[in-house]
């Protein structure tokens, strides 16, 4: 029992030795205060907390219990879940860790202060000076790649700048171009316009007359038909004279159904001149015509009623009279030819003969109009689309100095294990694999994405080839700086978002703000 | 499943274009909307329904009932039971009544005579023999036989019908065995000379052929549960607490699978099975458990018992015409009919009894109790250094990192990526500097691979589970063509544990802990994901014989060499997806593959409290819901059940988004960290309710009904949950709430909540706020809570900070509670090395209100630094004048306090008293 009281007792007294006794640099104020608030801890006075929630007596102040909601009388111990705690870490950087890192056996702060070997049984050596001297060894070397890095970015901005302004400039001169060339080609449309009218007034004269010919041209056909297909002369057509033409048989089955038949009677019991001509003529002479392909002997066979021995002679006729259209067809315009293609497959009826020599001659100079005219509409759509990539080039933030200006489409690679990935500035980021599959997309370009005071520390890729079962692949590019551009560290921390770190002296700050904060951290 | 969805919506761009839809189309529509959705989450017609396994079938209608009665001559009585053979037209069994310790009875059958094969007993679920005790007043007349439990319970074997009935010391009827009349027990038979039913001796299911060799040999037997309205237990499915009634739908089933984005709100079989059934009224609480490990089906209905069998029995004992009645009936595939009655009668009863027949979990090592940080996969050892570094930069406690499959060489365990994890041991270094452990998943599939020293070894000592034909049984799983190792072996138990001593398992230590996944087992190419049912064992045992303890092998295991391997001095920590009853003793449990949506969450605790009533207290689910990306909202409401759930690690699949907690928005990562400090000041009292559990059997998080039992309101209640018994919790399941209301149980119990002190009485509804931030948390009036209010990076760094006792005093005035500490990590507590102390708050007269400490447990001699800083008194209603404390009886020590009158406290200031001495505080008034 009496052992327990004394332990008991020693507790509040360890307390103030450790106080008293390992001062880390406090001076005359508590326990992890820095220096800043000194002021507001003095031992005269009762304490309020710094919320000015609670006045309490200063011996309060560090004695290892939460008195203030704000956590401010423990400074120098863990008893306040929201206290912090500071230490100067004389040699190094001062800062300020939570609360809870103090007497937690681990050492948090260089100078140790965070732990008291009288309570956790920790003894932390003093490493501010060594963490100091690395600490500046890297701060140099740091300093050093930001004064090349900046040099190098002065050159990359100068580029840039020029690359800006040539494209801006450029665009003022194509731009006036622009304004000439439309106005050139106004005027060779209103020249085509007329042209193409003269053409059609020319050509529908013409026509008008072969049309008529045309007419006449099929009637005489369509007689000739109809009397080699009606058998009996009596100038209609029947079921019975339509089943003796082999070339109806369309599914060859060697005989004329009834059904078969009937398709050509139209809906009719038979057929005058009149109707075979408006509406069983074109059909049944396609129908015929398809049977040309066999050899002649064949589609006389074919088409030969055998008792008629001189249908077969007529239908050669009609045979030679085709080939002598198609002879006959003048080649001078690819329009015709098409027409004349279209016209095999069709109605050779409306293959029709050379336009006059006049006509012609107002057709080819149509056709040198329109080919002056389309140049000048393609050098117009030349012109524009190069004022657009300027445009466009123009559009993308290159930063303050345009830096960045330079590196635009340029791509930078970096192989990790099974992988090689790719960054194209202000493009595209991708991945192949080593064993040469192809390159996946990781992204397009979207946007800077650094926080709103360091806009330039970071670019996002997005819309990438999608992942099963995931989103869309994409990159988000923090970017430091560095002496040259390279891509230094991809990962992929969640599946299908990848993290490239690239260094660029597109990124590298002054050194002299640089010699700023060093100074006022160490 | 995207191709699916695009279904749905295509359906749903069609019903727009129809300008004009019939009621009919519109509904049929909806059906089958409702069917593309039950797609997207499981493919049922890879799992079996009863229909589709033929024993089930045979056994849940029976179109001619065997009518087994037991042959009055053969029945012998001896000093712990009964023995006599059941005879029928089919065949005839052996029925063997055994009284055991503590008021449970088991009742084993089995077939007589000599069976042409044994049955498999899983005798490893048991906590070694169960000890018998003698029976009081054992008779027998023309009709029955009995016998008397010690505590006044008697047990009537019925002859004709064979029954067995059980009445409490009241007289009233609880259990009766048999009574349905649904005992069935299908005999071995010679191969050929009896053509069987259909299924008997084969059958097919998706493409996978079932040889038989030996026939079915299933068995099933029913239990009544007499004055009953509610049954409980039966992990593990994703349902409801209560268990249904499954007159109209499919039997609970218990056949542990891998089921790929499992559904809500059926009795289909998950990763784990516990055979076990507890029922609950005011005044009794009774379970049975069905000692079982092959495929097994339970039907559960409810009626009413006067209008059955027993309705002359029941109105013997019962005034009221109206028992309610629930039934369970146990169907197995092979196996014996072994069923352990455990009598209660209250709920702490039937705890401690289920405990000492499959064993307790035993004292985990302190860190597993707090925070655990888990991602399908972290990518290398950057990735873990930053996630680790993250933690303490965003000031948010955490103790364990974990490691899926993806950190070993190819899905070879116990190898690491040379590329991405090197350096395995300066990793775990990298968390132990900062109290943390590194736990890494291990599965019994093993790879395929001639140039993997385990697969090699264990092939060529014939380690493997062999297929029928006699060869090493070849499955898939995570390394494409892998092995299984044969757990029934105890060499290979031997072998398995070796693989984690430090010279095996090279670059790990003391601080690297286990995680066993996929050991139902997972198999993704054989039936219904695991393996072939006539697959064979050591000891001549076909898998179907031992499939549900097969997981449970392999973690016991595992825990043996994790104790092997530090000398059996550092408690190990082992989490488990498949289970059976007694994996408590070795492992923790977690819900398995969840999804991120509110409904998972919400089912998480129904989940957990029916793995914690049978017996597996160390459960919970994956924070944040593992399939699927989570949403803010559902993450921090995900995060403030975890920190209240025994178990609590984040987790998430390979195909979601980071989720570490700061890469979310300022109030919900605030939100988080909240949760998480929460829990991590809690641990006092989780730590001392785990070891309570491992002396008492009791659950760590318990349903309202085992602490008010007598409180009916509560019996279904599955969204709010105790843990220990001084502590409420109604975590947030739902989306956009700000304020929730609840059900405070008990009659006069006064209820703290605990974020503002307010004063509740009990039973009654109340409505609290529940803004993003807050946990709707009440203390118990009559409790005492222990918690550490300084929030560390890790719980090792808290091992010596000060207490904070909260003292909630009931209607009249008194409070008490316990703390259990020791060096969380080793064995040193079974030498000693821990202190359990009891606190009391009292009334001692009008002028005297007392707080006591006193040593609970003197063979406890920890001695740590660690003392109380503040007491929070809550429920004062009289005006302090000063408090004293007192070490011996004379030399008070005066301490400040503050009473805050409104909110009726006392906060006494820093009392400094040490933790391990016995002293008393005195407040005057």
């Amino acid at each position: 029992m009496l052992k327990i009281s004394t332990s008991i007792l020693l507790l509040p007294l360890l307390t103030l030795c450790i106080v008293a006794e390992k001062d880390h640099g406090y001076g005359n104020r508590p326990r992890g205060v820095p220096l800043s608030k000194a002021s507001l801890y003095k031992e005269k006075n009762d304490f309020e907390c710094l919320d000015g929630s609670k006045t309490i007596p200063y011996e309060q102040v560090n004695d290892d219990y939460c008195d203030c909601l704000d956590g401010t009388d423990e400074p120098g111990t863990s008893a306040c879940a929201n206290g912090r705690f500071h230490c100067i870490n004389l040699g190094y950087k001062s800062m300020d860790v939570p609360s809870s890192r103090v007497n937690d056996f681990i050492c948090d702060c260089c100078d140790g202060s965070d732990e008291q070997v009288e309570i956790s049984g920790i003894q932390c050596p003093n490493i501010c000076t060594q963490l100091g001297a690395k600490a500046r060894e890297a701060a140099e070397e740091h300093k050093k790649t930001v004064t090349a890095g900046f040099a190098k970015r002065a050159d990359l901005a100068k580029e840039g700048q020029k690359l800006v302004k040539e494209k801006t400039g450029g665009v003022d001169e194509l731009k006036k171009q622009l304004e000439t060339l439309q106005a050139e080609k106004d005027e060779f449309e209103k020249k085509k316009n007329a042209a193409e009218e003269k053409e059609k007034a020319a050509r529908e004269v013409e026509d008008k007359v072969w049309d008529e010919e045309r007419n006449v041209k099929r009637r005489n056909l369509a007689t000739e038909l109809f009397e080699k297909l009606d058998s009996n002369k009596d100038g209609k057509i029947t079921l019975e004279d339509l089943k003796l033409i082999v070339g109806l048989d369309q599914d060859s089955n060697g005989e004329i159904s009834d059904d078969e038949a009937k398709n050509y009677l139209f809906g009719l019991e038979e057929l005058d001149f009149e109707a075979f001509f408006e509406k069983a003529f074109n059909p049944i002479r396609r129908i015929l015509k398809e049977k040309v392909v066999k050899p002649v002997e064949e589609v006389l066979e074919d088409v030969g009623v055998t008792e008629k021995a001189e249908t077969g002679e007529n239908e050669g006729e009609g045979e030679s009279e085709e080939e002598n259209l198609e002879d006959d067809t003048p080649l001078e315009t690819d329009e015709q030819q098409q027409q004349q293609q279209q016209g095999d497959d069709e109605d050779d009826l409306d293959i029709r003969p050379p336009y006059s020599p006049e006509t012609l001659k107002i057709v080819e100079e149509t056709a040198q109009i329109r080919n002056e005219f389309s140049e000048a509409v393609q050098k117009l759509s030349e012109i524009e689309s190069t004022i657009k990539d300027s445009e466009s080039f123009i559009e993308f933030d290159y930063g303050p100095d345009s830096a960045w200006a330079s590196l635009k489409g340029q791509c930078f690679e970096l192989t990790e294990n099974q992988y090689t990935y790719k960054l194209c500035i202000f493009d595209k980021s991708s991945q192949k694999d080593k064993n040469g599959y192809s390159e996946v997309s990781l992204g397009h370009w979207n946007s800077w994405n650094g926080p709103e005071n360091d806009k330039f520390s970071s670019q996002k890729y997005d819309k990438g080839q999608n992942c099963w079962n995931g989103p869309d692949r994409s990159t988000h590019v923090q970017i430091k700086c560095g002496e040259e551009t390279k891509l230094v560290e991809a990962t992929e921390p969640s599946k299908c978002e990848y993290h490239f770190l690239l260094l660029s002296p597109a990124a590298c700050q002054d050194p002299a703000k640089l010699e700023e904060s060093y100074h006022s951290e160490l | 499943m995207s191709y699916i969805l695009n279904h749905g919506d295509r359906w749903k761009a069609r019903i727009g274009e129809k300008k004009k839809v019939s009621m009919r189309a519109v509904i049929s529509l909806f059906i089958l909307l409702l069917a593309i959705n039950l797609c997207i989450a499981v493919d049922r017609s890879k799992f079996k329904t009863c229909e589709q396994a033929a024993f089930c079938k045979r056994h849940r209608i029976q179109e001619k009932t065997a009518d087994y009665s037991v042959d009055p001559t053969s029945v012998k009585a001896n000093e712990t039971g009964l023995q006599a053979t059941l005879t029928s037209e089919v065949n005839n069994l052996k029925v063997e009544l055994v009284l055991l310790k503590d008021n449970v009875v088991r009742i084993l059958l089995d077939e007589a005579g000599t069976p042409l094969r044994p049955r498999f007993q899983p005798l490893i679920a048991l906590n070694g023999t169960p000890v018998h005790e003698h029976v009081i007043a054992a008779e027998a007349n023309p009709e029955s036989a009995s016998f008397v439990t010690p505590t006044g319970f008697k047990i009537i074997m019925n002859f004709k019908p064979f029954r067995i009935d059980v009445f409490n010391s009241k007289k009233e009827l609880v259990i009766s065995v048999n009574s349905k009349n649904l005992l069935k027990f299908e005999h071995f038979r010679e191969k050929g000379a009896d053509a069987g039913e259909d299924g008997f001796w084969e059958e097919n299911f998706g493409g996978h052929r079932d040889s038989k060799p030996f026939g079915s040999s299933s068995v099933g037997l029913d239990v009544s549960f007499i004055g009953f309205k509610f049954l409980y237990g039966l992990p593990e499915h994703a349902d409801t607490f209560a268990l249904k009634s499954t007159t109209n739908s499919e039997p609970y089933r218990l056949y542990n699978l891998d089921v790929f984005e499992y559904e809500l709100n059926n009795g289909m079989s998950l990763y784990g099975a516990v055979p076990y059934v507890i029922a609950n009224n005011p005044t009794q609480t009774v379970g049975a458990f069905w000692l079982n490990a092959a495929e097994t089906w339970v039907d559960i209905a409810s009626s009413t018992a006067d209008k059955g069998v027993l309705a002359s029995i029941v109105d013997k004992f019962k005034a009221s015409k109206d028992v309610p009645q629930m039934d369970a009936h146990f169907i197995s595939e092979s196996g014996l009919a072994e069923l352990y009655l455990i009598l209660g009668p209250k709920p702490y009863d039937i705890f401690r009894q289920y405990a000492s027949l499959t064993g307790v979990y035993p004292l985990p090592p302190l860190f597993s109790v707090a925070y655990h940080q888990c991602r399908w996969n972290y990518n290398d050892e950057d990735d873990v250094a930053m996630v680790n570094a993250g933690f303490d930069q965003h000031d948010i406690p955490m103790d364990a990192l974990w490691l899926d499959i993806e950190h070993t060489d190819g899905k070879k365990y116990f190898t690491w990526d040379p590329v991405k994890f090197a350096n395995p041991q300066k990793m775990i270094d990298g968390l132990s500097s900062k109290g943390r452990k590194l736990i890494t998943i291990s599965d019994p599939h093993i790879k395929k691979d001639d140039n993997y020293p385990v697969y090699k070894e264990a092939k060529d000592q014939g380690y493997y589970v062999k297929n029928v034909e006699g060869n090493d049984f070849e499955g898939h799983c995570w390394p494409g063509a892998s092995l299984y190792l044969d757990y029934m072996n105890p060499e290979v138990r031997n072998y398995w544990a070796s693989r984690y001593h430090f010279d095996k398992y090279i670059g790990t230590d003391k601080n690297l802990h286990v995680w066993n996944d996929m050991n139902e087992p997972s198999v993704f190419s054989g039936p219904e994901v695991t393996m072939n049912k006539d697959a064979r064992h050591f000891g001549d045992w076909e898998h179907r014989d031992i499939h549900n303890i097969y997981g449970f092998l392999q973690t016991i295991s595992t825990h043996k060499g994790l104790i092997e391997r530090a000398d059996k001095k550092v408690r190990p920590f082992i989490l488990t997806r498949s289970f059976f009853a007694g994996s408590q003793r070795v492992a923790a449990v977690w819900t398995g593959d969840n999804t991120a949506d509110w409904d998972h969450l919400r089912i998480s605790i129904p989940m957990m409290l029916s793995l914690s009533v049978a017996g597996i207290p160390h459960v919970g689910a994956d924070v944040g819901g593992f399939f699927k990306n989570v949403d803010e909202q559902l993450l921090v409401r995900w995060y403030q059940m975890g920190a209240f759930s025994p178990f609590f690690r984040a987790h998430a699949h390979i195909d979601c988004k980071r989720r570490e907690p700061w890469l979310f928005s300022d109030p919900a990562m605030n939100a988080i960290r909240n949760a998480i400090r929460t829990r991590y000041s809690f641990l006092p009292y989780w730590y001392t309710l785990f070891y309570e559990h491992s002396k008492t059997g009791l659950p760590i998080i318990r349903p309202l009904w085992s602490e008010f039992p007598e409180d009916e309101q509560c019996y279904d209640e599955e969204r709010e949950f105790l843990i220990g018994n001084g502590l409420l919790v109604r975590p947030i399941a739902e989306p956009d709430v700000t304020q929730v209301s609840l059900y405070l149980p008990g009659r006069r119990q006064v209820w703290y909540e605990w974020n503002n002190d307010k004063t509740r009485p009990s039973p009654g509804a109340v409505y609290v706020d529940a803004t993003l931030e807050t946990i709707p948390i009440f203390q118990r009036g009559g409790t005492i809570i222990p918690t550490r209010q300084r929030p560390r990076r890790s719980s090792a760094l808290m091992k010596n900070d000060p207490l904070t006792l909260y003292v909630a005093a009931d209607t009249k005035d008194f409070a008490n509670g316990t703390i259990y500490l020791d060096d969380g990590e080793t064995y040193d507590y079974e030498n000693g090395q821990y202190l359990y102390w009891g606190f009391t708050y009292k009334k001692e007269s009008d002028f005297v209100y007392t707080i006591t400490s006193k040593n609970l447990d003197p063979k406890g001699e920890f001695d740590p630094d660690v003392y109380i800083e503040k007491i929070v008194v809550r429920g004062v209603r009289y005006y302090p004048r000063n408090v004293h404390l007192y070490y011996d009886d004379y030399n008070p020590e005066g301490l400040e306090f503050e009473h805050i009158r409104d909110k009726h406290l006392i906060v006494i200031r820093k009392p400094g008293a040490y933790v391990s001495r016995e002293w008393r505080i005195d407040i005057h008034t």
